[in-house]
């Protein structure tokens, strides 16, 4: 097949589980009594709460910011009263300050509000775009975040550095991780938002051309991109082959404009910018309609849920509810992994909210979850043939684990992007990706007191 | 799942298990298992299986432990081992051989290490060299296919065509004769993602290169002997080789590089188990220096391009060099040859295009080996016999067993009509067929030439001597007894020579045609043990009719001052008139 690209070396086929949800289409899943919004949800510093226990908020309200050091402000996602303003332990295991929001009873206008993030508008397309200056603030307004993961302040990202024009915006539609299908959704209904927001974004950074890039596992996503490309002028919409990690930063500007991020830059060093979808549909609607994210889209999936679904639903949101709103578990043993299965965090607190940040929940049946019986490594060097960044997992967690953090270093320790490959292949099954976890925040932690 | 650590993903899994991994190669070696059957027999399962399960069983009395009930077999590794060991006898192998290698292949290749994913060396060449070393005539049985007469494999100079060599009905390993079946494992291995087929492609690149150095066909070097199977099911062993993706393939080159060395400069038939072992060892070394540079190491890329640029160019000049030097004395050798030698070879090999030179225990004799290309022609000596007018070049050409196959005589000083007496086709038709235990009996069995005795009589010692030059002890026999006397009419004839002390003056007297007395006239050497040696050279010299004759330890000086007396009596007399 013709101009199909994919980066070069190393990565993996997985079993993509994408055909559970890739027709289901996005709809709203609301929270049942309440809504946790952790007061950081992004890369940086936390918010201070603007609210008291026993105030009313509505949605979109500002509940939370902090104007030293990098962050992104935080809006109550709907209409109801704080009930307590307190930490709580996050995904992380850390504790973070979340403001606990009890919803008023009438659940008026909570439909529309969260519908607001997808709200569209025909013609949108044609509307002037507003200086660099207004966008960037009305996307601070909005407290956007990398909405792939990585939740680094959209805002900050848009301001670029003087020193490194950027000439290509990348909208990164790859979603590698098996089962996850929010994205593709997108993609799929809301073609005409992502491409509005690339427009956004293009002319914010001065870039000259623009992409949207999707793995071909995603047919119907493509189409429509493909479609709407049509309609503008600098914005192409690229097809990648099925490989994990394709939705990696660095691997998506490797397959898509064949540069390499040098080693430790971003990627600004190569004139590029990477941007998830659901961001650039919330940077339309914020530049359009001056919406603040307080809700996201994601995908509830997974062999042991009952009805696996796309759902749209406020910010803080209690996982406990969507995995409801997706029928519940087929069984109760069934093991839940926020965010994709091979990246995610396993849990068993139900209670955890959704951030701006999760694309998704997963529940794995237990005889499908990955067996880790860590036995001997036979130095197959499968791990390395996989590793994306062209690391060899065997050595850096071998010395991570012979307390030799000098020597896992100069392998490369810091350079590994946890994407799990190795450990995905690895049929010792050692739990590399754990030991690299572990080594990188040893590593950190030695940074911080050395 | 109380700390993040332990609830990171991946939550999914490839569903790759060692044991997976290990039952896949053992389909990989089916097509090479079922060509070790179809050409030597059912026999061949003994060897490979046997290997395989023995070494099971071995693993399973050292680290019972490692065994469950759900995995009859362990992890599969022991049994994977044990089978290319099995693949790596011999045909002939004796059938306890299965046994003691699976032994030493578990006990020294692998647990003594610390079982698998620890060992340094191929557990199965390990075992393979130690029974090369200990018992080489009990692996090494090479018989033809299909049926079981003992016979020479093609490394050892066996002719087979390269289709032969493709499809494998030619003797050798078990495993190794067919690359048309280990192609097939390959293939298998590369798309179960199990081998990178580089490593493989890496093994041969290195041999051919070495070979087209070295002067060898690369075809029948990659084809013959064990290569093609270790650069698939031994190069690419998981435990024992690097990890890097480079490091693999540099790891390849050398391997096929060294083996085709060690075939070349070594009297070693086959140089895969050393050469494989080598590098088994130096894998760590070359992933420590060969670790390929990291995603984003742009300028890193260029560097290393740069050094190893720098690395393969001296190494292709050092290689050139040695390329050269030896190619040069081949040259020499060559022209040498073309000067007198290939000339001689080929009045009896006229195809002959290559000779090299092999031990001969009498200084006199010259011996070689002819070849047309890597075709082993037979063998080709040669001596100067003593004639009447002169000496005589003597060539014989011999079968591999030493068998005479051809004698002719070379330029010589006789006269017209000695020469063509010496050079009748009857006469020279007479030593074919005789071995060196024959040689005894040659003046009976090759009459001399009536009317050209002297010159004939030379001749048949000539190719006595020939005969005898293959064993130390004979070739000493052999020259004692044909540094003959000149021939010179019957007289009395006086010389001299020095002793240890003064002069020694002789009177020589011949009769009919022999010396008959040798009578001391004159000397100053201590009487004692210089006379008792004087009266023991001077009585072998008229048994052995030779002045080939040993000295006597410890008066050296007296025995060669006799000898050398003697010789000069002789040379003063007047050559014998050949009747
Ligand atoms: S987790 Fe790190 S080491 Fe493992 S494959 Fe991904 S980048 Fe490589
Ligand atoms: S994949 Fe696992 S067994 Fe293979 S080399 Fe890597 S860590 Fe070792």
């Amino acid at each position: 097949m013709r101009n199909i690209k994919k980066f070069p070396i190393g990565g993996t086929h997985l079993p993509e589980n994408k055909d559970l949800t890739t027709d289901r289409a996005i709809q709203i899943a609301l929270p049942v009594n309440h809504v946790i919004i952790p007061l950081r949800q992004h890369l940086g510093v936390p918010c201070k709460p603007h609210v008291a226990v026993g105030d009313k908020v509505e949605p979109g309200q500002l509940i939370g910011s902090n104007t030293e050091g990098l962050s992104a402000r935080i809006h109550a996602s709907v209409k109801g009263t704080v009930t307590a303003i307190e930490d709580r332990t996050m995904i992380d295991g850390a504790p973070l300050v979340c403001i606990c929001i009890k919803l008023d009873p009438d659940r008026d206008g909570l439909d529309q509000a969260t519908q607001a993030l997808l709200a569209h508008e025909e013609g949108a397309a044609s509307k002037e775009i507003p200086d660099a200056a207004i966008v960037i603030e009305r996307v601070e307004a909005a407290g956007i975040v990398g909405m792939g993961g990585a939740a680094f302040p959209t805002h900050i990202k848009l301001k670029g550095r003087s020193d490194m024009p950027i000439d290509t915006v990348i909208i990164n539609g790859a979603e590698c991780e098996p089962y996850i299908t929010t994205d593709d959704r997108l993609m799929q209904e809301q073609a005409a938002a992502i491409f509005r927001g690339l427009e956004i974004i293009r002319q914010t950074v001065g870039a000259q051309k623009g992409y949207v890039a999707s793995e071909i596992n995603k047919p119907v996503a493509i189409e429509q991109l493909q479609q709407e490309a049509k309609n503008w002028e600098y914005l192409e919409a690229v097809r990648l082959d099925t490989r994990y990690p394709h939705g990696a930063e660095k691997h998506l500007i490797k397959a898509v404009l064949n540069r390499e991020v040098p080693m430790r830059q971003l990627p600004m060093a190569v004139g590029a910018l990477v941007n998830n979808v659901q961001t650039t549909v919330a940077i339309a609607a914020a530049v359009d309609r001056e919406r603040p994210l307080i809700a996201r889209v994601l995908t509830v999936s997974g062999s042991a849920i009952r009805n696996p679904g796309n759902f749209l639903t406020p910010i803080g949101t209690p996982i406990r509810d969507l995995i409801e709103a997706a029928g519940g578990l087929t069984d109760p043993e069934a093991i839940i992994v926020i965010g994709g299965p091979m990246t995610g965090t396993a849990t068993t607190d139900l209670d955890l909210p959704v951030t701006k940040s999760t694309s998704g929940i997963v529940a794995l049946q237990p005889g499908e979850y990955a067996d880790r019986s860590n036995e001997v490594c036979i130095r197959c060097a499968r791990c390395v043939s996989v590793c994306p960044m062209y690391l060899q997992p065997n050595r850096i967690t071998a010395f991570v684990n012979n307390h030799m953090l000098p020597e896992a270093m100069e392998f490369g320790l810091q350079d590994c992007i946890l994407c799990g490959a190795c450990a995905y292949v690895c049929p010792s099954h050692r739990p590399l990706l754990q030991w690299l976890r572990q080594g990188k925040a040893q590593a950190a932690q030695q940074g911080r007191n050395p | 799942m109380s700390t993040p650590f332990q609830s990171t993903g991946p939550h999914i899994h490839s569903q790759s298990s060692i044991a997976r991994t290990m039952w896949t190669i053992v389909l990989a070696m089916l097509p090479v298992t079922g060509a070790a059957v179809i050409f030597f027999g059912p026999k061949a399962l003994y060897s490979i299986f046997g290997s395989a399960l023995f070494s099971v069983v071995f693993e399973y009395l050292f680290k019972r432990d490692g065994f469950s009930a759900k995995l009859p077999f362990g992890d599969g590794s022991a049994f994977v081992a044990g089978m290319i060991l099995g693949l790596s006898l011999a045909p002939g192998a004796a059938w306890w051989i299965p046994p003691l290698g699976a032994f030493i292949l578990i006990a020294i290749g692998k647990q003594v290490f610390g079982g698998i994913g620890n060992n340094i060396f191929n557990p199965a060449l390990v075992s393979r060299a130690v029974l090369l070393l200990g018992w080489p005539r009990y692996i090494t049985g090479w018989v033809a296919p299909f049926d079981s007469t003992t016979t020479a494999t093609p490394l050892e100079g066996l002719e087979a065509s390269y289709t032969q060599l493709f499809l494998g009905n030619i003797p050798g390993s078990l495993g190794e004769t067919s690359a048309l079946a280990i192609l097939l494992g390959a293939a298998y291995l590369t798309y179960k993602g199990l081998i990178n087929w580089k490593v493989p492609v890496a093994v041969v690149a290195g041999a051919v290169v070495a070979a087209l150095l070295f002067g060898l066909d690369p075809i029948h070097t990659v084809l013959a002997g064990s290569l093609l199977f270790g650069a698939v099911f031994m190069a690419t062993d998981m435990v024992t080789s690097p990890t890097g993706k480079t490091a693999h393939i540099v790891f390849g080159c050398g391997c096929g590089f060294l083996t085709v060395f060690i075939r070349r400069f070594t009297h070693l038939p086959e140089g895969v188990t050393y050469a494989f072992l080598l590098m088994n060892g130096s894998a760590y070394l070359i992933d420590r220096i060969g670790a390929d540079p990291i995603f984003g190491q742009v300028q890193e890329r260029v560097r290393r391009v740069w050094n190893t640029a720098e690395v393969l160019g001296a190494a292709i000049l050092i290689a050139l060099v040695v390329a050269i030097v030896y190619r040069a004395s081949d040259w020499i050798d060559a022209r040498f040859s073309d000067g007198h030698m290939t000339a001689a070879v080929r009045t009896i090999y006229p195809q002959a295009n290559r000779i090299i030179a092999m031990q001969s225990y009498d200084a006199a004799v010259a011996r070689y080996r002819v070849y047309e290309d890597r075709n082993l022609l037979g063998l080709f000596a040669t001596v100067d016999a003593n004639g009447y007018g002169g000496a005589i070049p003597v060539w014989v050409g011999l079968d591999p067993d030493e068998t005479i196959t051809a004698v002719r005589i070379g330029p010589h000083q006789e006269s017209p009509t000695l020469g063509s007496a010496i050079r009748r086709t009857d006469f020279l038709a007479r030593f074919v067929g005789t071995q060196p235990a024959d040689r005894e009996n040659l003046p009976d069995a090759v009459a001399a030439i009536t009317g050209a005795t002297i010159s004939s009589r030379a001749v048949i010692r000539a190719v006595e001597r020939i005969l005898a030059a293959g064993d130390p002890e004979t070739a000493k026999q052999a020259a004692a007894a044909s540094a003959p006397l000149p021939a010179v009419a019957d007289g009395t004839y006086s010389g001299s020579g020095r002793g240890y002390q003064g002069p020694i003056a002789v009177s020589v007297q011949v009769v009919g045609g022999r010396v008959d007395t040798i009578e001391i006239t004159n000397h100053s050497d201590t009487v004692g043990i210089g006379t008792r040696a004087m009266d023991a050279v001077k009585a072998s010299i008229i048994q052995n009719q030779s002045l080939g004759v040993d000295a006597v330890t410890g008066a050296t000086g007296s025995s060669q001052g006799i000898i050398q007396a003697v010789r000069n009596a002789l040379e003063n007399a007047p050559a014998q008139e050949e009747p």
